[in-house]
């Protein structure tokens, strides 16, 4: 099987993987930025947007040609792709585990995962880009629902002090976003078919990152920035789904509509990794690299290396590791002229 | 072919969802409906009221009380668990109460890192700190009206709630507010009724204990604990609480009696609080829009709005002098600050001790 997407399944794909990866990162994982994660998001934003321009530009200009220079880039991106899946796949067990009042078996859910991951990414970028939307069409009546069954229990107040960890911790969690939103970069520049500027790089970074920028501050106003807090997953996990103040109506939406965006962000990672796979043995059969990318992803998870002190140091250099390939690969074209005219559809 | 390997395919993977979790039959489990805990520095003692589940759940037949010790509020909970004669489940917990000598001993906010990580805790549990034994206030729990405890617990804090005599305490806020930097929580202080003294004391503003009333029901909710970094430095009454609860524009009215005045007061819009954190002084406007409906002929508004600010100036010495600041003034002036450095070199705390507070009343009588 070819192992396949087109640019406006990348586009769907991309902003539920961009606005759910980054949510986890800074809202849950990330503790040290407090109710300041939006502003995080909005530098991360703001650090990516050059990233998805370039690869914009990358994509009207055609094939990759023969060059090793792309092998390479993609072997790197693959790479990160892989541990992020071990990584959104360790936090749906820990979800697991706080809905289920227990814990669970990391073995026998991540099987189960897995197995779902590689079935939608076996049905192609069709099944993936299909996934992501039904999910987006699913979430905004949840949140619109979730917000105004909410209404009273916003506090906008905890949204402050603004600039809660200061000037270097918003650069740290900005650069650690602008990692995160540059998996659309990767995914799109390995999407097919022509240039289409409704379904473009900067279009899916800009509604992801709003939309993640959105939610970050609607979460920083169910509770307030706690400073001296465990920073376990399942305490922040209650914090955002239970809070001691939610509906306990409004709970089964909200771990709807976490789990299946985390689901929807697994199938994401491992549909980019095998097809990273695929840029680098262009003969590979799809399949087979999606098997791979789930049996790897597993023994990641499984391993301990998923962990989310793991997760978060890793973070801090997924933004350079994907920049620079990145940029290396479009300089390249650039001296032999391979940039051309666009050819908008 | 492939509609026999799909439908084959779904079996195979539908039993290991079987390993997400085993099965929890109700009938296995014990579900705790009050849960106690008492203490001091020799150890803990945690008691709980779980229902029978035995067809009668009618007066205390249909439940048990159990209790367990241990050195530390972990080893308690693990004896409780051997002596459960069923798998202890917290989930459908309505309430937690503590006692007043282990909130006021700094042993609490190791109870409550206990019970929020614990898994099969329900976070949205009510918790009141109670004068005397939490093993006597659980154990004479019962559901005087309705038959089930649970259904009678969270009534009976839903109407003390309304009322404005008890904050509003859960015990996931009571952990957010003891780990965030902003203004301190409270939790609702409780005790055995004694049928009280009488006397000329207002309504409310004595000891739930001492609550001049007589019914079946012994156990009174009103007031509140005051607390600061998990620990409890004071309390109020429920008609201090109800000051507070006004202030914080958490209730719509109130019948209000005070020497010679007697009025039913409806709150107009929401207060206006404004702070100044830009002098060397820290400076607090207050201002309440209020209906008045004279209940006792004679009385001025000027009467009114004196004796409603004294009462005010008087609860916010009280919290002062238990070092908090329950009013929701942290978060306000937080907004001012950029960032949680800068904020934290601003020493709420010592600021508020010291802040210039000027309360303000826009008062309109009305007729009806």
């Amino acid at each position: 099987m070819k192992l396949q997407i087109n640019r406006r399944e990348a586009h769907t794909l991309s902003i539920v993987l961009i606005a759910t990866r980054a949510f986890m990162g800074i809202a849950i994982d990330g503790t040290e930025y407090m109710n300041s994660g939006w502003a995080c998001m909005l530098l991360g934003y703001v650090l990516a947007l050059p990233l998805t321009i370039a690869v914009d530009r990358y994509a009207r200009s055609g094939a990759n040609g023969a060059s090793i220079l792309p092998k390479i880039a993609f072997a790197i991106f693959g790479i990160i792709a892989l541990y992020e899946s071990a990584a959104v796949l360790r936090m749906l067990v820990n979800t697991a585990s706080y809905c289920a009042l227990s814990t669970l078996s990391t073995t026998a859910l991540t099987v189960f995962l897995l197995l779902c991951a590689y079935y939608c990414v076996s049905k192609n970028g069709r099944g993936c880009g299909n996934a992501a939307k039904l999910w987006l069409c699913a979430l905004v009546p949840i949140m619109l629902i979730v917000i105004v069954a909410q209404y009273g229990e916003f506090n906008a107040f905890w949204l402050a002090p603004a600039f809660a960890p200061g000037a270097r911790g918003i650069i740290e969690g900005g650069i650690i976003t602008a990692g995160y939103f540059s998996a659309a970069a990767i995914l799109h520049m390995s999407a097919e078919g022509e240039y289409d500027k409704r379904a473009s790089c900067f279009l899916t970074l800009t509604t992801g990152a709003l939309s993640g920028v959105v939610l970050c501050a609607l979460r920083g106003m169910l509770a307030p920035a706690m400073l001296y807090m465990n920073n376990d997953r399942l305490s922040q996990l209650d914090a955002l789904l239970t809070n001691g103040r939610s509906s306990l109506a409004l709970q089964l939406p909200l771990i709807y509509a976490w789990f299946t965006g985390l689901i929807t962000t697994l199938i994401g990672y491992v549909f980019i990794s095998a097809r990273c796979a695929v840029e680098v043995m262009p003969e590979a059969d799809g399949r087979l690299c999606a098997a791979g990318a789930v049996i790897l992803a597993f023994i990641i998870a499984v391993a301990g290396f998923a962990e989310s002190e793991w997760v978060k140091r890793a973070a801090k250099w997924e933004y350079i590791a994907i920049a620079l390939p990145l940029l290396l690969v479009l300089s390249a074209k650039l001296m032999r002229g391979g940039v051309k005219g666009a050819k908008v559809s | 072919m492939r509609k026999i390997s799909s439908i084959i395919a779904i079996c195979v993977l539908l039993t290991l969802l079987s390993g997400c979790n085993k099965a929890d039959y109700v009938e296995n489990q014990a579900y705790a409906v009050m849960f106690g805990v008492d203490g001091d520095e020799k150890g803990v003692e945690l008691t709980v009221q779980l229902p029978k589940l035995t067809g009668d759940t009618g007066g205390d037949k249909g439940y048990l009380i159990t209790s367990a010790s241990g050195k530390n509020f972990q080893e308690a909970l693990e004896s409780m668990r051997l002596a459960t004669p069923r798998e202890l489940n917290l989930s459908e917990l309505s309430l937690i109460v503590v006692s007043e000598q282990l909130a006021t001993s700094g042993m609490l906010p190791e109870v409550i890192d206990g019970l929020v990580s614990n898994y099969r805790l329900f976070s949205s549990s009510n918790i009141a700190v109670c004068e005397g034994s939490a093993k006597e206030f659980v154990s004479a729990q019962e559901a005087v009206i309705g038959t089930r405890l649970s259904e009678a617990i969270l009534a009976l804090i839903a109407n003390s709630e309304d009322l404005g005599y008890i904050p509003h305490a859960r015990l996931a806020t009571l952990y957010y507010d003891s780990v965030s930097v902003y203004s301190d929580p409270m939790v609702t202080f409780c005790a055995l009724s004694d049928g009280g003294s009488g006397g000329d004391v207002q309504p409310g503003d004595t000891s739930p204990g001492e609550i001049s009333a007589e019914s079946d029901n012994k156990n009174i909710y009103m007031g509140a604990a005051l607390m600061r970094e998990g620990s409890m430095t004071g309390k109020l009454t429920g008609l201090e609480m109800l000051t507070i609860n006004l202030i914080k524009g958490e209730i719509e009215g109130f019948s209000y009696s005070s020497e010679a005045i007697s009025a039913i007061i409806t709150v107009r819009g929401a207060p206006s609080v404004k702070i100044d954190s830009s002098g060397d002084k820290l400076a607090i406007s207050i201002k309440l829009y209020l209906s008045v409906l004279p209940v006792s002929k004679d009385i001025s508004t000027e009467n009114i709005a004196a004796s409603l600010k004294r009462d005010i100036m008087n609860v916010i010495e009280i919290c002062r002098a238990a070092g908090t600041e329950p009013f929701g003034f942290a978060e306000r002036a937080a907004a001012g600050f950029l960032t949680m450095d800068s904020w934290l070199e601003y020493d709420w705390h010592a600021r508020f001790m010291e802040a210039e507070i000027d309360v303000e009343m826009d008062l309109v009588v009305v007729d009806s």
